[in-house]
């Protein structure tokens, strides 16, 4: 059995996840518009860490999600033998060596808190985050490792921002996954830590479980999000069926949703496909934007947060459906018990995965 | 146990597959990669689209496949690419950046590939792949990263894995390998190296 | 109006790397996307909008727009001389 728990994540919401429950409850967004972003000096609407700055901000933001594991699991865990450190990640310290994006980055956390292994750098788009846990978790499972922390990170920049704005990507409001109207992505940044263990004993506060996942390829383009689904298809059925989880005991999906028309388009298609459009599923992006490599992660966060409080969270920026295929999509925050959840990704090469989340 | 089954090193000086040579550049001021490509009749025009990550990892698996002859009876979600390199896709990064740092125009079509696991996209629409894919990102290559995502993917179903070292910024440093989960290489290959080996030989090939 | 669709093609060409294409293999009513024409794709549009405005100067805001104007280099001429005139 593998557990998972002592999550943590830096928003624009907050420092710590006791900063972003109540804020997620009363669904304030994290989304600001930003004078003169854009590269024609236009306004864009991002999902900024206030005084988030200079080129090792991501370095900075790494070192803090090691450092806010010492009160939540014991601390021996973090420089054992039996634990591998993954980062996930799609664009790491870009804005210091534009060269060799994670080298110095790697280096400094491994030596700041003296690692045991040289961390694995998980780097698959928009599923880096959540490709990230199922390796975890299928590195323990395997008994390579006894623990692993996953930490999810990546920092806005100007390159970022200049290329979903040359794909036309990015939306002219804080985005609305899902909705009638959503046209684009709203970029955001954050970092977000998850522990995995054999063991139950190393986490502080009772953890879930997390039965694994899977990945799978559309096959289709390496931008366009496939018309079918195919690789959402595949990777969620594949981890149903490794799983063993009956797709009637999802209790909610924790969606990718990013807000442009033909993702979120893809994903009802493919949820529609897969006989889980009834179930209750959210996007997490209208309130911390897509922080792309760092998305699974964070995301997984909240979940197992909703799962211990038996609230999921409106799907902020969706009012009304927009999506040939309809889905149940949480238009008010829902008080439910949920035992069991699938979280799933997509991203750029077509990449696809999912995992299953379930309590003890 | 070795599970290697095929390999391919690409230098700038030569392609060697399986101990072989099989391919050295010409004269021809085409790039080493592009001469590849009409050598080998691949007749696949995206391949004129892709940045050089993706045409390493195109020209790469490629060869592998001829070399090993069966791939194709592997199901289409059978096969695993397990990809990593130094350097996640500087090469198209630095063109993406002067594309609007002094060309003041950011460019669609060199931003799409300023991802390192583009390349796995482009090897799994030629083949209509839909297998696990991971890429990792590290200094040089571990090849405990290599055998432990094989171990776990062959434990989810995957039968064979793709997979590599694509560095290509500083010039081509690239080692791709075949590895099977119920195949193994005849008894008359002994000193075929294994997943060690060929990591410990790349720098120091022939 | 010839010399600007020589030169249109010249360009389309080394924006979008098409190695094999020579400007007179491609007609100038002949589709620029989808099968039977140049089999450009969405990626191609995007960069013939940088394209214009690189070396055009026409700037075009939204993509829906560049659907009709990409539709062969005949249609594209017409858009370029409208625009520049």
């Amino acid at each position: 059995m593998i557990y998972i728990g002592a999550e943590n994540l830096v928003s624009p919401l907050g420092n710590n996840l006791e900063e972003h429950i109540s804020l997620l409850e009363q669904n304030i967004s994290g989304i600001r518009s930003f004078e003169k972003a854009g590269f024609h000096g236009e306004d864009l609407y991002l999902a900024r860490i206030p005084g988030l700055a200079g080129k090792l901000s991501f370095r900075m933001l790494l070192a803090g999600a090691l450092r806010s594991l010492k009160g939540d699991i014991d601390e021996t865990v973090i420089t054992s033998g039996r634990t591998l450190v993954l980062i996930s990640s799609t664009k790491g310290e870009l804005a210091n060596d534009l060269y060799r994006p994670f080298s110095d980055a790697v280096r400094f956390l491994a030596d700041g808190f003296g690692l045991a292994h040289t961390p694995w750098v998980i780097s698959n788009a928009c599923i880096s985050g959540v490709h990230a846990i199922n390796t975890a978790h299928d590195l323990l499972g395997a008994g390579r490792y006894e623990h692993a922390i996953v930490i999810g990170c990546d920092v806005l920049s100007d390159f970022v921002i200049f290329g979903f704005q040359s794909l036309f990507a990015i939306s002219d409001m804080p985005c609305r996954p899902f909705d009638k109207d959503r046209n684009g992505v709203t970029l955001g940044e954050g970092c977000a830590v998850v522990v995995l263990s054999r063991s139950a004993g190393i986490f502080r506060s009772t953890p879930h479980r997390v039965l694994g996942g899977t990945s799978s390829n559309d096959a289709n383009h390496i931008s366009g999000p496939s018309r079918t689904g195919e690789g959402l298809c595949r990777t969620v059925a594949r981890t149903l069926q490794r799983t063993g989880v009956p797709k009637e005991e999802i209790g909610y999906i924790s969606a990718h949703g990013t807000g442009t028309v033909f993702n979120d388009e893809m994903e009802a298609i493919a949820f529609h496909r897969l006989g889980l459009d009834e179930v209750p599923l959210n996007s997490m992006k209208g309130y911390f934007g897509h922080t792309l490599g760092a998305a699974g992660v964070m995301e997984c966060v909240i979940t197992l947060q909703s799962m211990r409080a038996g609230l999921l969270y409106r799907s902020l920026g969706f009012s009304c459906p927009g999506t040939y295929r309809s889905l149940n999509i949480l238009t008010e925050n829902h008080r439910k018990p949920v035992d069991t959840v699938l979280k799933t990704a997509s991203g750029f090469g077509g990449c696809n995965a999912s995992l299953i989340l379930k309590k003890i | 146990m070795n599970l290697v089954t095929s390999y391919c090193h690409i230098s700038g000086e030569q392609i060697e597959a399986d101990g072989r040579v099989v391919y050295r550049p010409s004269g021809d001021d085409k790039p080493f990669l592009d001469q590849v490509y009409l050598a080998a009749q691949l007749e696949y025009p995206k391949y004129h689209k892709m940045d050089l990550l993706s045409k390493a990892g195109f020209i790469g698996s490629e060869l592998l496949k001829a070399q090993h002859g069966g791939l194709s009876a592997y199901g289409d979600d059978e096969i695993g690419l397990i990809f990593a390199n130094s350097e996640s896709s500087c090469d198209t990064d630095g063109k993406f950046e002067a594309s609007y740092l002094q060309t003041h125009a950011p460019s669609p079509s060199l931003f799409v590939y300023t991802l390192p696991n583009i390349v796995m996209g482009e090897i799994a629409i030629r083949n209509k792949w839909y297998g696990e894919g991971i890429f990792g990102i590290f200094n040089r290559p571990d090849t405990a990263y290599y055998s432990d995502s094989a171990m776990t993917m062959f434990a989810k179903g995957m039968k064979a894995v793709l997979g590599g070292w694509l560095d290509v910024h500083n010039g081509l440093d690239v080692l791709l390998f075949l590895m099977e989960r119920d195949r193994r290489r005849a008894a008359d290959s002994t000193g075929y190296p294994d997943l060690e080996q060929l990591f410990e030989n790349k720098f120091n090939h022939i | 109006m010839d010399s600007l669709k020589q030169n249109l093609k010249e360009h389309i060409i080394e924006q979008l790397n098409l190695e094999e294409v020579q400007p007179a293999d491609i007609a100038d009513d002949a589709p620029l996307f989808g099968e039977g024409g140049l089999g450009l794709d969405s990626i191609d549009a995007l960069e013939l909008i940088v394209l214009l405005e690189k070396y055009y100067g026409i700037k075009v805001t939204n993509p829906e727009e560049g659907k009709s104007v990409f539709y062969s280099i005949d249609s594209m001429a017409d858009y370029i001389s409208q625009k520049i005139n």
